[in-house]
């Protein structure tokens, strides 16, 4: 049995838009070499626009509706087995250096160990210290708050992935006798938004302002409103230079870890699989929306590449996919026993070559908490077209042709009656019960309090989180757009 | 101000074995705690096995809502009990013992435990078992459960004077915040081995059930599959003395723990409440079957006392309650919220000495593999003195006992009353779903699968289990009835010694 050794290479909140060769430039040598070698998802979205729900809804294979993890103080049962436990099952280590951002005392899942810790909170409670540790970037890895702290400097964000990076060097070169499933997990580009002075310099020469920025938005539903935060020009510009930037640091890294997964496993007699992507994307700016949470492209899509041995190379998937369908994929190509309830696929075909199911219809899903309690809404994207809608405010549904409109400024829901009663017709059959996720969700939230005050009796067991932010990186940065 | 609360949790005592009882065992301790306080007689547990009747009473839920029918689920580290409601209320939850959880969750909402279980924590039995039960490694498998019978040590005996022992020591102790303390012991659960003097002393008095060895017609394929036939009489009425020797000998530890108990509320001058109960009980060969697993009355009763600051003194509430009520009672005597989801309902107003809900159908509920392989749910309902049983896809073998008149459930009028069955049946439909249960079953079981075997490659998390057992535990006690022939393994069997007919010389 000769199962491969894996890499993943996982950040947070990269959109795929900005990237070399795509709509929004950037410099990522590195990801376009993964490209030419392997084999890229181009239609590829997150199961949930937000950190916890996607990344739990990956490990478990099960869409965010079905476990009920909607927000980030939710948190997979320690019962729900994920794909890294059926590739330890299998005889795999698997190893998790940094971040995943597990809340509660199970802060594993099925990894057999972790060697760097997690950024951000693993409680259910919010330290009071944590706004010590984090400065002037207290607030800003929040959307509303980011683009008060932009520009050129140093961060958390940024001496958190080094460290990350690190690890996985170190380990990556020590000798390890089981075969290897390895997620490094970093933090950027996630905001605060703030790069490397040199890159953020490059930037700000270079980048145009987010289209959509500053326009009415009488278009969009009272929940995407609240999304929306206005800022001047400038500070507009000074999130794309920075998230560019990020994005060009974060591909430097992602060749530091290929280099040394591939220094690592020339000394070994099995195959190799590499791969790339991230947790969901970030709008930064456009429509005035900083972050995710929201079914616009550029927050709802992920980047997915993966190279190896037998990986077709060059080749380009168009076919929508789903991060549901990484662990199908994942265990079929190490050859172990598939998750059995997982509401993804296996991309398996397509990595060898075969080409997937075009008619596919990938759902995403989110839900919204407005002051009269929370509201589901969903995402369907088939062929070219992207429905959106948002429970209560179905006048306002959202039908738009992404392959002609990248942008999704033109909404043919009144235009297109019969494709609009077809995808509600199918958002029907995909989430029949949404009375049942909110009020789940609800109960969830109440359960929530009864955690905190549990683990307030116990004392927080902070021992995975990162907590060496150095004092240079609590400050505002040397190059400051926007500062505090 | 909170009372302190305290309950005293056995495992597998069916009510029908104490002072006044059916069968007749020496309890003067929870005599006692019957006087003093209120006694539900008529006290049913949600699931008829130890993991899914203590998950039901803590999460409060019945076992269909959660899946947890086996003793190899868990519940999950995302569902509140009724312990985070105290803790949330103010109270330090303490759990001193057994509560047979599974997976790397083992506190579900006790901020702390002071003794550790008896059984294995992981969701495979660790291969080093054997090391420290010797020749009761099956023991405590309803298979092998009569294969060591007789008078002596055992580990159970061990772990129990463990955790009294830790109760004793936690309870001499002063605590700041209000308490809740949950004393969990093993007894009088198998392997069928009391202390040899009170082994001998029901040896005397032991007589075969009625329905030993019998195999009536309701008895559908399940129910069947879970009987023991080749069991000879005499193994029958050792296991029978051992099983009250145990049940005397766990009254003893709830006396020594009810009254360091005392002693520490009488120091803090705080009110209190004490309870007694278990999570199932014991057929001990009635209709064939040794354990539970089944709905009948011996399997499915449970005992449950409260007495108190407060708690009506010599009150019997005789109407159907469940396990389920247990948390919504708790959390209402300590005036903390009530947990949401709960199917049970709070006995505060009973314990008050008020009224209380009547006519209440009180449910039951069981998955077992039929000779078909097939998982299997069952379900029990009681109400006023009738109980109906039904097993999904045997509903030609459904039953209907009168328990006031009948309790031995020897007389099923199934067929005599079918206007009766059909309004239970009407009943079950509205609040059962058996394929669905079915399928979260079957889901549950492929977890659990992958689960195991990520314990097993990756190492078996042994810490909250006792170990710590004399060579005289492991050994065949010294009265001896039966023994093991080969094993101990899953392949081992028993070979019969006779009945000691008086003590030894110079044995008490």
């Amino acid at each position: 049995m000769n199962h491969p050794d894996i890499l993943l290479f996982m950040s947070d909140q990269h959109a795929p838009q900005f990237m070399g060769g795509a709509e929004i430039p950037v410099d990522t040598p590195n990801l376009d070499v993964l490209r030419r070698e392997g084999t890229s998802f181009n239609e590829t979205y997150t199961a949930c626009p937000l950190c916890v729900p996607a990344r739990m809804a990956m490990l478990s294979g099960i869409r965010p509706s079905h476990t009920g993890i909607f927000t980030n103080v939710d948190t997979l049962p320690d019962t729900q087995p994920t794909f890294l436990h059926h590739l330890a099952a299998a005889g795999y280590e698997t190893v998790l250096v940094g971040r995943m951002h597990f809340i509660g005392q199970d802060q594993r899942h099925g990894f057999t160990k972790r060697i760097a810790p997690d950024i951000t909170l693993v409680t259910w409670t919010r330290p009071e210290h944590i706004k010590a540790e984090r400065g002037v970037f207290a607030r800003t890895f929040a959307g509303k708050w980011a683009p008060q702290v932009v520009g050129g400097g140093e961060s958390p964000v940024l001496h958190y992935d080094e460290l990350v990076i690190r690890a996985a060097e170190e380990y990556l070169t020590q000798s390890h006798e089981k075969p290897q499933f390895i997620l490094v997990g970093t933090y950027g580009p996630h905001f605060p938004y703030v790069a490397p002075p040199e890159l953020f310099q490059k930037y700000w020469d270079r980048v145009e302002l987010p289209v959509l920025r500053g326009q009415a938005p009488e278009a969009l539903n009272a929940y995407l409103r609240a999304h929306r935060v206005e800022a001047t020009e400038e500070v507009a510009r000074g999130v794309r230079a920075a998230y560019c930037g990020m994005v060009e640091c974060m591909d430097g890294q992602i060749g530091r870890v290929r280099a040394a997964f591939d220094a690592f496993s020339a000394g070994r007699d099995r195959g190799k699989l590499f791969g790339y992507l991230s947790d969901h994307g970030d709008q930064a700016g456009e429509r005035d929306f900083y972050g995710k949470e929201t079914f616009f492209e550029k927050s709802v899509k992920i980047p997915l590449v993966l190279a190896g041995d037998g990986v077709a190379a060059g080749h380009v998937e168009t076919a929508p996919a789903s991060i549901l369908d990484l662990g199908p994929t994942l265990c079929e190509w190490a050859g172990v026993e598939t998750p059995a309830d997982a509401d993804g696929i296996s991309l398996a075909p397509a990595l060898a070559g075969a080409a997937m199911d075009k008619a596919r219809a990938v759902y995403s899903e989110y839900m919204e908490k407005g002051t009269d309690g929370y509201r589901y809404c969903m995402m369907l994207r088939r062929g070219a077209y992207k429905f959106i809608t948002y429970r209560g405010c179905e006048a306002q549904d959202m039908l738009f042709d992404v392959k002609a409109d990248p942008l999704e400024q033109h909404n043919l829901a009144d235009e297109e009656p019969a494709l609009l009663a077809q995808f509600r017709a199918l958002a029907a059959r995909v989430s029949p019960v949404p009375e049942e996720y909110e009020k789940n969700q609800a109960r969830q939230a109440r359960d929530a309090q009864l955690f905190i005050a549990y683990e307030q009796a116990v004392g927080l067991d902070e021992s995975e989180r990162w907590r060496e932010n150095p004092t240079t990186a609590r400050v505002n940065p040397e190059i400051c757009i926007a500062g505090l | 101000m909170r009372p302190d609360i305290l309950l005293f949790m056995s495992d597998q005592h069916a009510p029908q074995f104490m002072a006044g009882a059916e069968m007749e065992v020496d309890t003067p301790n929870l005599d006692a705690l019957r006087r003093e306080g209120t006694s539900f007689s008529e006290a049913y547990t949600a699931c008829p096995l130890c993991v899914p009747a203590r998950m039901a009473m803590l999460s409060g839920m019945r076992a269909a809502r959660t899946g947890i029918f086996t003793n190899n689920d868990a519940l999950p580290d995302t569902l509140p009990t009724f312990l985070h409601h105290l803790v949330a209320a103010g109270y330090e939850t303490v759990l001193v013992g057994r509560m047979h959880f599974i997976g790397p969750d083992q506190r579900h909402g006790f901020t702390r435990r002071t003794a550790p279980d008896f059984t294995n924590s992981g969701w495979v039995r660790p291969p080093w078992l054997v090391e420290d039960f010797g020749v009761h490694t099956q023991t405590m498998g309803y298979k092998w459960c009569t294969h060591v019978v007789g008078g002596g040590q055992s580990p159970v005996l061990c772990y129990d004077e463990m955790v009294t022992r830790a109760a004793e020591e936690y309870l001499a102790r002063p605590h700041e915040k209000p308490q809740f303390i949950l004393v969990g012991t093993y007894g009088p659960h198998f392997p069928y081995v009391a202390p040899p003097e009170l082994f001998y002393k029901y040896l005397k008095t032991a007589r075969l059930p009625a329905t030993f060895g019998t195999r009536d017609d309701f008895m559908n394929p399940v129910l069947c599959a879970l009987q023991e036939p080749d069991i000879r009489p005499e193994v029958g009425l050792a296991c029978q003395a051992a099983y009250k020797g145990m049940v005397e000998h766990t009254d003893g530890l709830v006396g020594r723990v009810r009254r360091a108990f005392s002693a520490f509320v009488g120091g803090r001058g705080t009110p209190h409440l004490f309870g007694y109960l278990s999570d199932h009980g014991d057929t001990i060969g009635e209709h064939g079957v040794f354990g539970k697993k089944t709905f009948f009355e011996k399997s499915v009763k449970i005992p449950l006392l409260l007495a108190g600051t407060g708690v009506a003194a010599g009150r019997r509430w005789d109407e159907p309650v469940s396990i389920l009520d247990v948390g919504p009672t708790v959390c209402a005597w300590a005036g903390a919220e009530t947990p949401e989801r709960a199917d049970g309902q709070s006995l505060a107003s009973i314990l008050r000495g008020e009224d209380g809900p009547r006519g209440r159908a009180v449910l039951s509920e069981s998955m077992d593999k039929g000779p078909d392989g097939r998982w299997t749910y069952g379900c029990m309902a009681r109400r006023g003195t009738y109980k109906f049983i039904t097993y999904h896809g045997y509903e030609s073998q459904d039953m209907l006992f009168d328990v006031a008149a009948d309790p031995l459930e020897q007389n099923n009028l199934a067929a005599a009353r079918p206007g009766m069955c059909e309004e239970f049946r009407w009943l079950l439909r509205q609040a059962t779903d058996p394929a669905a249960a079915e399928a979260l079953q079957a889901q549950h079981t492929k977890r659990a699968r992958v689960l195991a075997a990520f314990e097993k490659q990756t190492g078996y998390d042994d810490r909250e289990r006792y170990r710590d057992y004399p060579e005289e535990a492991k050994r065949p006690p010294e009265v001896c009835v039966t023994s093991l022939v080969g094993g101990p393994g899953k392949e081992q069997s028993s070979v019969y010694h006779g009945l000691p007919l008086r003590p030894q010389e110079g044995k008490a």
